[in-house]
């Protein structure tokens, strides 16, 4: 049966109900909200306000009274809007060290109620007048540290005050959703796929602890969840409301995008991340034929599942990590003190023609490789620098030093450095070419050896070999292919100590400052056709040629 | 056979008169030979007469003649197939042949004849050999080339013996020659093609007894000189015995480079011409005598063989040798030969000469002076007597011989640099064979003392201090600039090293003033393992 693509977007908006926002319930979080109000007056809290008089000259401030229970309980709204799990919720006066019978934050801590928690919400209201902002500070209890620091201001408007608290407490969420949800996605094929009802997907936790036991949960906790569709070519299918965000939206379209070369297939996957845990879904045909799936989430990963009876061509479900299945990453290890590299592009990657990136033309060059799988005459592109500084690895890219903008990278291509290693992650399999130099240099008394290695190999990055790991030679002056070139120069010209800087080719650069020597020993493997060099005094040197039939070579630099 | 194409030959030549004979006035037997006219005054065509063509080619023969009984002598016939001539003169010297005649070609055919008649094979040069190219040959280049370059392009060599039927070339240097036939001087060298080994080196003087040849000869003093050169070094060489067994023990293959003064003075002080020529000419005669019961072999230079920059030696150790290579194991991958045997004729005519085991990491197995004219203050003197002073101060001296057993030792002159480098600087540009010859007296010495020693050829760059070295430091400190001494053990591969002082300064030989039987030298003997002293002595 043929497939066909076609483009259906589920999306099932949400009402600003207090679950259509949250996330699906299952294993969520617990949270202990404590809110300290402030000891002068532990019933009341300020908001500032200033109004303007009738003649518009003078201001005067007029304060509202806020019960700081009512910001409590806004927290834990908030919260609830997430589908955290509040435990407690609880008013305290403020740490007290004026006599005032207040409580101890420490001691709290270690309360058997702080102790089921996960998360303590420590909120604490400002005292004087002129300070009435919310702190709020959000306690991980495994880690035993605070995690998170949120500012609340007083508001005009109450309903303005809790916008931000919401705000504030869904910075929190961003923070510990990778430690708790996950992702949920289906894959159908285009048979199923426009079967199915958009409006009409719902989830419910599989199971829940009642009296410390598992029991299945009943058909009532079923809730609508919001989702996507989008086919093989990344496109999104008729979403209405950007809830994801697009990192996100892009981590499934990679994750279909593998299977261009596989039958024709669609993904279903969810807006908001699920806690995680087992989960019943239910999908509804548009002739009200009922699909049930049940899936179980794992902390920071997208789950996969084949939605029944729809895969009939696919292979098995299997639960992936979040990974980007049309990028790679190409490691250089071994980058000690003098050592430079360079990557270029020899092919453009599917991945970025289908976004209209057609790579950038800047610094096309045509490298001299000696692979043999290297047929020649491709372009280039240029896109990545690096060397080892003293012990610490720099690296630059092109055209604009910024990753994004960088030729053949994906939305999450990040560069690691490490000790004498350097990870470029999640750039576009492909075909690239790696370019290593090395110079370094050694002294003896009166002589300096510098090595000018370089090095390329092609790297080849393919859905089979999504790494690559390139090592840079250590010891090029002992390598069957490095030549020697050996020039001599007058260590002592003068009275004072000769110093000279020498040139490879046409090199506007020296690549050696030789001083108190008589000999430069150059190691070297690419083509050197000529040394010359200037002398302290600006003289420059005749030319030295260099053949490339002999492995070694003596030479002298002469001076005007 | 060889009658019969002698027989032909003579027909030849008869024809070749006859037809020459009848355009020109009619010669009698009995006419004086021809009396050489000015070129101008020639014929264009320039037809030889017949006397003067047998002549030549009879000269020829007696010349194949007198080399003819060292094939004998050599047992070259055994591994002889078929012999290709080339005549190279002083090719050597130049890059390119002197005007040649008919003469020549006679003489050669002569040579032809005498190598046929006593039965050995010869090829025909139908293939044709060139010349090595005469940029090859330049002694004048920056860096220096070594001397003594085969002559011969190697590539045509190489397609020459492919045809497996040549075996060996004949090269000869018609040093001189009569114009009349009456005499020749010619050297002889055959070498294999498959090895370049010099099986056969011989000059050789053809007198056709008519009393004219031995005045000519006496007239023309630089073919003279050469005959003169090389007979005496032959001579004087072949007496000595113990070098001889000592070659024949620590000499496989080798090469002969003539070093002269290019380590001190960046010239060839000697000068290269014919006398030169003349010298390696001989010690080559006595190498392949001493090789022709198996061992030490000599080579013919085919691979190009280039000194160090001029300008590296004023701040190098003195008496570092001259070769460009790093090191000795370079040398014998570029040349691949294990022995070299390097010898000075210097100015006061004294022939010294010295081994060094390449393979062996440049290990010396001996020293040897050898006077060939009698001079006054000769480096041969200077030579025997720090040699006869070291061995005898020092080297009875038990406790010394027990801390250098089995070391391996280089020599260090640290003359006058003892608060500054300028001193030396300034002395040294004065240094000539003399220092050459008490420095290598000394590693002689040391050599002859202890079998178990070696003294290693310097060759590597090992540079001096310089004066900002020795500023605001303690007084008399090491001369060498190193950071420590496992760089020069490790990077020379010795054990020790010996640090002399002079403190007379030594000048040319052959000055009747200066009175060399005074000695006043300091030693300072350094454990490379530590940097510790392990002796120190004065002699005077």
């Amino acid at each position: 049966m043929k497939k066909i693509f076609i483009f259906i977007t589920l999306l099932i908006l949400q009402s600003q109900s207090l679950f259509s926002q949250g996330f699906t319930v299952a294993d969520k979080p617990n949270v202990y909200v404590y809110i300290f109000t402030h000891y002068y007056n532990p019933q009341n809290v300020f908001i500032k306000d200033t109004v303007k008089s009738r003649d518009s000259v003078t201001t005067s401030l007029q304060l509202t009274m806020i019960n700081p229970q009512v910001a409590s309980s806004m927290v834990s709204s908030a919260l609830a809007k997430w589908d955290f799990q509040v435990i407690v919720e609880s008013m305290q006066k403020r740490i007290s060290s004026r006599g005032y019978n207040g409580d101890n934050v420490s001691e709290l801590l270690k309360s058997k109620s702080a102790k089921e928690a996960d998360y303590i919400i420590v909120g604490e209201f400002g005292h004087t007048p002129s300070s009435l902002d919310l702190d709020i500070k959000v306690y991980d209890v495994k880690l035993q540290n605070f995690i998170y620091r949120s500012n609340v201001k007083p508001e005009k408007e109450i309903s303005n005050y809790r916008k931000s608290i919401e705000e504030s407490i869904e910075g929190f969420v961003d923070i510990v959703k990778p430690a708790h949800a996950g992702y949920v996605s289906f894959l159908a094929d285009s048979l199923c796929a426009e079967d199915i009802n958009p409006n009409m997907v719902f989830y419910k936790p599989a199971e829940l602890l009642v009296d410390n036991k598992l029991m299945p949960t009943s058909d009532k906790l079923f809730l609508e969840t919001p989702v996507y569709m989008i086919d093989s070519l990344g496109m999104s299918i008729l979403y209405k409301k950007k809830d994801a965000s697009v990192a996100l939206l892009n981590d499934y379209k990679e994750i279909l995008q593998d299977s261009v070369k596989r039958p024709k297939k669609y993904l279903i996957f969810s807006v908001k991340p699920f806690w995680q845990g087992k989960y019943d879904i239910r999908f509804y045909t548009i002739s009200n034929r009922e699909i049930n799936a049940q899936v179980s989430v794992k902390a920071g990963r997208i789950t996969i599942a084949h939605l029944p009876g729809c895969t009939h061509s696919m292979d098995t479900a299997k639960v992936e990590p979040i990974v980007k299945f049309s990028s790679g990453n190409i490691k250089i290890e071994n980058m000690i003190n003098g050592y430079t590299a360079f990557l270029s592009g020899l092919s453009k990657s599917p991945a970025k023609e289908s976004r209209g990136f057609s790579g950038s033309p800047n610094g096309i060059s045509k490298p001299t490789v000696k692979d043999k799988n290297y047929a020649g005459n491709i372009d280039t592109i240029q896109f990545f620098y690096c060397y080892n500084d003293s012990g610490k690895i720099k690296y630059s890219v092109s055209p604009t030093n910024d990753i994004k903008d960088m030729p053949f990278s994906t939305d999450s291509t990040r560069i690691t450095v490490q000790q004498n290693s350097i990870m470029i992650e999640n750039i576009n399999l492909g075909q690239y070419l790696f370019s290593g130099s090395m110079k370094g240099q050694e002294s003896f008394p009166g002589k300096l050896n510098v090595t000018y290695y370089q090095y390329t190999k092609i790297v080849n990055l393919t859905e089979n070999a999504r790494a690559a790991t390139i090592s840079m030679i250590q010891k090029s002056r002992d390598s069957a292919a490095a030549k020697q070139m050996v020039v001599y120069l007058d260590p002592f010209p003068d009275e004072n100590a000769g110093q000279y800087s020498l040139f490879i080719n046409d090199e506007a650069s020296p690549f050696i400052v030789a001083k108190n020597v008589g000999e430069v020993h150059i190691f070297y493997n690419q083509e050197i056709s000529k040394i010359r060099g200037i002398n302290a005094k600006g003289e420059k040197s005749t030319s030295m040629d260099l053949t490339t039939v002999k492995s070694k070579q003596y030479g002298e630099l002469k001076f005007k | 056979m060889y009658i019969k194409k002698i027989t032909l030959l003579l027909i030849i030549a008869s024809l070749m008169s006859l037809i020459i004979g009848c355009s020109s006035s009619k010669p009698t037997i009995e006419e004086k030979p021809i009396i050489e006219k000015p070129i101008a005054e020639k014929p264009i065509t320039d037809k030889p007469s017949v006397n003067k063509s047998l002549m030549f080619t009879e000269l020829g023969s007696k010349i194949a003649a007198s080399i003819v009984p060292n094939f004998n002598a050599l047992k070259l016939r055994e591994n002889l197939n078929s012999l290709y001539i080339a005549r190279v003169d002083d090719l050597v010297l130049s890059g390119k042949y002197s005007q040649f005649n008919s003469d020549d070609a006679f003489i050669e055919n002569g040579i032809i004849a005498g190598l046929l008649n006593s039965g050995i094979k010869l090829t025909e040069k139908l293939s044709s050999i060139n010349l090595r190219d005469a940029a090859d040959v330049d002694y004048n280049t920056m860096p220096k080339r070594a001397f003594y370059q085969h002559t011969l392009n190697l590539n045509d060599l190489s397609q020459l013996k492919q045809d497996k039927i040549t075996s060996h070339v004949l090269l000869y240097n018609v040093i001189k020659r009569s114009d009349n036939g009456s005499g020749a001087l010619v050297y002889f060298r055959v070498i294999d093609i498959n090895s370049y080994k010099i099986v056969l080196s011989e000059l050789v003087n053809v007198n056709m007894n008519d009393g004219k040849w031995e005045d000519e000869l006496k007239k023309d003093t630089k073919a003279s000189g050469y005959a003169s050169s090389y007979q005496k070094i032959v001579d004087e060489l072949k007496k000595k015995r113990t070098l001889i067994e000592t070659i024949k023990s620590n000499v496989t293959q080798c090469i002969l480079v003539n070093i002269d003064l290019l380590n001190v003075s960046n010239l060839y002080k000697t000068p290269i011409d014919l006398k030169s020529m003349a010298r390696e000419d001989a010690i080559t005669t006595f190498m392949v005598d001493v090789s022709k019961d198996g061992k030490a072999s000599i080579y013919e230079k085919t691979k190009n063989i280039v000194f160090k920059y001029p300008s590296v030696y004023k701040n190098i150790v003195f008496n570092t040798n001259p070769l460009i290579y790093e090191d000795w194991q370079e040398y014998f991958d570029n040349i691949g030969y294990p022995d070299v045997m390097f010898y000075r004729t210097n100015l006061d005519s004294t022939l010294s000469l010295y081994h060094v085991n390449a393979k062996n990491s440049g290990e010396v197995s001996f020293y040897d002076y050898t006077e060939i004219e009698r001079k006054i203050n000769s480096t041969e003197s200077s030579f025997n007597l720090f040699s006869k002073i070291v061995s005898h101060k020092m080297f009875k001296d038990e406790k010394l011989l027990k801390l250098i057993k089995g070391k391996r030792i280089i020599l260090v002159d640290g003359d006058g640099m003892t608060t500054n480098f300028s001193s030396f600087e300034k002395t040294r540009q004065l240094y000539d064979y003399q220092q050459c010859a008490i420095e290598e007296g000394m590693a002689s010495a040391i050599i002859s003392n202890s079998n178990t020693t070696k003294v290693v050829e310097k060759l590597k760059t090992l540079y001096y201090k310089r004066d900002a070295m020795y500023a605001s430091r303690v007084f008399y400190p090491n001369p060498l600039y190193l950071d420590n001494w496992k760089q020069l053990k490790d990077a020379y591969g010795v054990d020790l090293v010996l640090v002399y002082n002079n403190t007379i300064n030594y000048s040319s030989p052959g000055d009747a003033k200066q009175n060399l039987s005074k000695i006043s030298v300091a030693f300072r003997l350094i454990d490379l393992t530590d940097g510790s002293i392990l002796y120190a002595n004065f002699l005077n």
